[in-house]
């Protein structure tokens, strides 16, 4: 019999102890009048022979090793029914936990979206990053992405890492279909092994497609696959032209596929492109990604980069002076989100230590209420240990209770709460509520009961229990006060530091808010910027391919793209918009205006 | 009437496997069984008899199921489990050994050291 069996036949399991017993006192009774006793006496005889009936029946109990689970769901039902007959002290409790793990609940899955949650990489733990460091720093600090000659020298040069490098290279997809601006990207044949994505149509590039005059070949995301070729299977081997030139399509990735949480829509072989950028060692635009070759380590890796350092720099000066690589873990770029969510989730921990203090000086008022209680159970028999285990399960089952009650809250709120973040949360869309974020509400809600449960728990009665019982819960110890006290002022300097970050964070939020970007985004003459697919000359240089455009009369022109809906004063052209985060490949010196009203 | 003696710890539960290696049997029969056994002199207190059954179930020595006595009675039968036998055989062999160590000591200390 397992013990899980044993406390689901609770019931048929005392009835059979019941059952036992009687039959031995029936069959003693039985043989005791056999041997000439009156049936009166056999009777008292046979009770006396095996003691008490209840002090018997409590050592079978005991001897079954479910006991302490049978006493849980004792207290479990009797905690239920004490907040049940109190329902004012339940809602007040219920609704500050619920409040509180809520809040918490929802800063962790922010955190465990944004920050913990890997990529969807196989074995993405072992992944790298590979970066250039300067032994001086700029405003950007002192990592610097990967120029293409480097990466090449690397790649020679380092043993134990296989390596794969790629770019962002957006630009218009003129043909088939409607012309579209898209994010594009040039990789190395080396990334989709080594990230372990597999195509959903064809096949990722061979690597004699990863040299400068191979056939031009391309990879296409999911979606433009299902807007530009419907989804057919003929996409395969059909041509594609983007930035003006012609690709064969030879693979269709999955829907799901990332670079860094962004999508991209085509992919190119980024050995084929024989632009100027590609032989200068000053063209940081590369990202290398790396994983550890079977057997080697991160030490050794890193090793081999310093050498590799050392020697480009005395080989060109120049550029590579003071300049080394270094392999980090790769990991979500989420900028100075990090911090915020840390702040946060610093401010709502503060939040449910308040909550805590609540109960907890609303238990501890409540059991000293309860204190006759309580000394009556002491004085009955049980011990201080099974005292403080029937207020910490009680305090248990109102913590739950509150979690399970903040995390529907969480539930409902995340969403709203992932959206309206200032700025746009980075990975927004990895933000869920998953088994870990509840575990962690489960651990938080566990924790916080048995915060708040430990001063009612640890003030169970033990001695001068007469005392107690006499004089009945008009008294409030003197320890209790004191108790009390601690919680009053601890809860007042809480919320004191609470209210004075709040104040500081809000204040800082408004400043944000009130900085001059130079350009007037109020009025309705706004600049307003738009996407654009342009019509590209023959060759890599395109003119740009973001439209700013200033609302107003928009001037017939020479060179009017049609699809501009709105009427405009005055456009620019340029291929990173003003204050964006993303930055293109190759940036205008100066954004040519186009047109002037 | 010569004087009862308590049990020793832990016996209570070998004397219960022994009892119960004869086949299977009920709590009544096994306080029974005790009682005649040991002609009176050992005293298993029928209050300890039950949790201990108890016990040794839980641990998986003893297996039990319920059937009709000859009376036509439900009663709750005993029986050892494999386990219980390795148990009954592993206690008996060392309770061997105890007793003879102790009165070769006993019969040492009467005929002196030599």
């Amino acid at each position: 019999m397992t013990w899980w069996h044993r406390v689901t036949h609770l019931k048929k399991m005392e009835d059979q102890l019941d059952n036992e017993l009687a039959f031995h006192i029936e069959q003693l009774t039985a043989d005791l009048i056999a041997r000439g006793h009156s049936a009166v006496e056999a009777r008292r005889l046979a009770r006396l022979e095996l003691g008490g009936p209840e002090q018997v029946k409590e050592d079978c109990r005991d001897a079954r090793g479910t006991r302490w689970l049978e006493d849980f769901f004792q207290d479990v039902r009797y905690a239920v029914r004490t907040l049940r007959q109190r329902p004012g002290f339940a809602a007040v409790a219920l609704l500050s936990l619920a409040l509180g793990t809520g809040a918490t609940t929802v800063m962790f899955s922010l955190i465990d979206g944004v920050m913990l949650k890997p990529f969807a990489y196989r074995d993405p733990s072992r992944l790298l990053r590979l970066w250039e460091q300067t032994d001086w720093s700029t405003q950007f600090g002192s990592l610097w992405a990967f120029t293409y000659p480097n990466y090449l020298d690397c790649r020679q040069a380092v043993r134990s890492l296989d390596m794969a490098v790629w770019e962002v290279n957006r630009g218009t997809l003129s043909e088939p279909g409607a012309a579209e601006f898209l994010d594009g990207v040039e990789a190395s044949h080396e990334l989709f092994p080594l990230l372990g994505v597999n195509v959903e149509l064809g096949r990722a590039f061979l690597p004699e497609e990863d040299k400068p005059g191979a056939a031009p070949v391309a990879l296409i995301s999911h979606s433009v696959w299902q807007r530009h070729f419907g989804g057919s299977r003929d996409a395969l081997g059909a041509k594609l032209i983007f930035d003006g030139h012609p690709y064969t399509v030879v693979g269709v990735l999955p829907a799901a596929f990332r670079l860094e949480d962004d999508q991209f829509d085509v992919f190119t072989p980024v050995g084929q492109d024989t632009s100027q950028g590609m032989q200068n060692r000053g063209a940081h635009a590369f990202r290398v990604w790396a994983r550890p070759r079977p057997g080697a380590s991160l030490g050794q890796a890193q090793t081999e980069l310093t050498l590799v350092g050392q020697r480009l720099a005395k080989q060109y000066p120049d550029t590579n002076k003071g300049r080394t690589f270094v392999a980090q873990a790769l990991k979500p770029d989420v900028g100075d989100t990090k911090q915020t969510l840390y702040l946060l989730l610093g401010a709502v921990v503060l939040v449910l230590l308040i909550a805590c203090a609540n109960i907890a000086s609303l238990l501890l008022a409540r059991a000293v209420s309860r204190g006759r209680e309580l000394a009556m159970r002491a004085a009955l028999g049980a011990g201080r240990g099974r005292l403080a285990r029937q207020c910490l399960t009680e305090s248990g089952v109102l913590a739950v209770m509150g979690g399970a009650l903040g995390v529907t809250l969480a539930a409902i709120g995340i969403r709203p709460f992932a959206l309206f973040w200032p700025g746009g949360l980075p990975r927004a869309q990895e933000v869920q509520l998953n088994w870990r974020v509840l575990l962690f509400a489960l651990a938080v809600s566990l924790l916080s009961g048995l915060l708040f449960g430990l001063a009612p728990a640890l003030r169970a009665p033990a001695r001068h229990l007469e005392q107690t019982l006499r004089s009945g819960a008009r008294t409030l110890a003197r320890g209790a006060h004191r108790l009390h006290g601690t919680f009053v002022a601890s809860e007042i300097a809480i919320a004191v530091v609470l209210l004075v970050s709040a104040g500081l964070l809000g204040r800082t939020m408004m400043r944000l808010s009130a900085l001059d970007p130079g350009v007037d985004i109020h009025s309705p003459r706004a600049p307003l910027s738009l996407p654009l697919p342009w019509p590209t000359p023959s060759g890599r240089e395109r003119p740009g391919s973001t439209c700013s455009i200033r609302s107003g009369a928009f001037p017939a022109s020479r060179q009017r793209p049609s699809s501009i809906p709105y009427p405009c004063e005055m456009a620019a052209i340029l291929s990173t918009t003003p204050r964006s985060q993303r930055i293109s490949k190759r940036v205008m010196s100066t954004p040519p205006c186009w047109p002037t009203a | 009437m010569p004087a009862k003696f308590d049990l020793p710890q832990g016996t209570l539960d070998l004397l219960i496997l022994k009892v119960v290696a004869l086949g299977p049997v009920h709590g009544y029969a096994i306080a029974q069984r005790l009682h005649q056994v040991s002609r009176d002199v050992v005293q298993a207190p029928q209050g300890t008899l039950y949790p201990a059954l108890h016990r040794l179930e839980n641990r998986g020595l003893l297996a039990a199921d319920w059937k009709q006595t000859e009376t036509g009675r439900d009663a709750k039968f005993y029986r050892l489990t494999r386990k219980g036998k390795a148990q009954l055989e592993t206690e008996s062999a060392s309770w061997q050994k105890l007793t003879e160590a102790v009165s070769l000591i006993l019969a040492l200390s009467e005929g002196g050291a030599e």
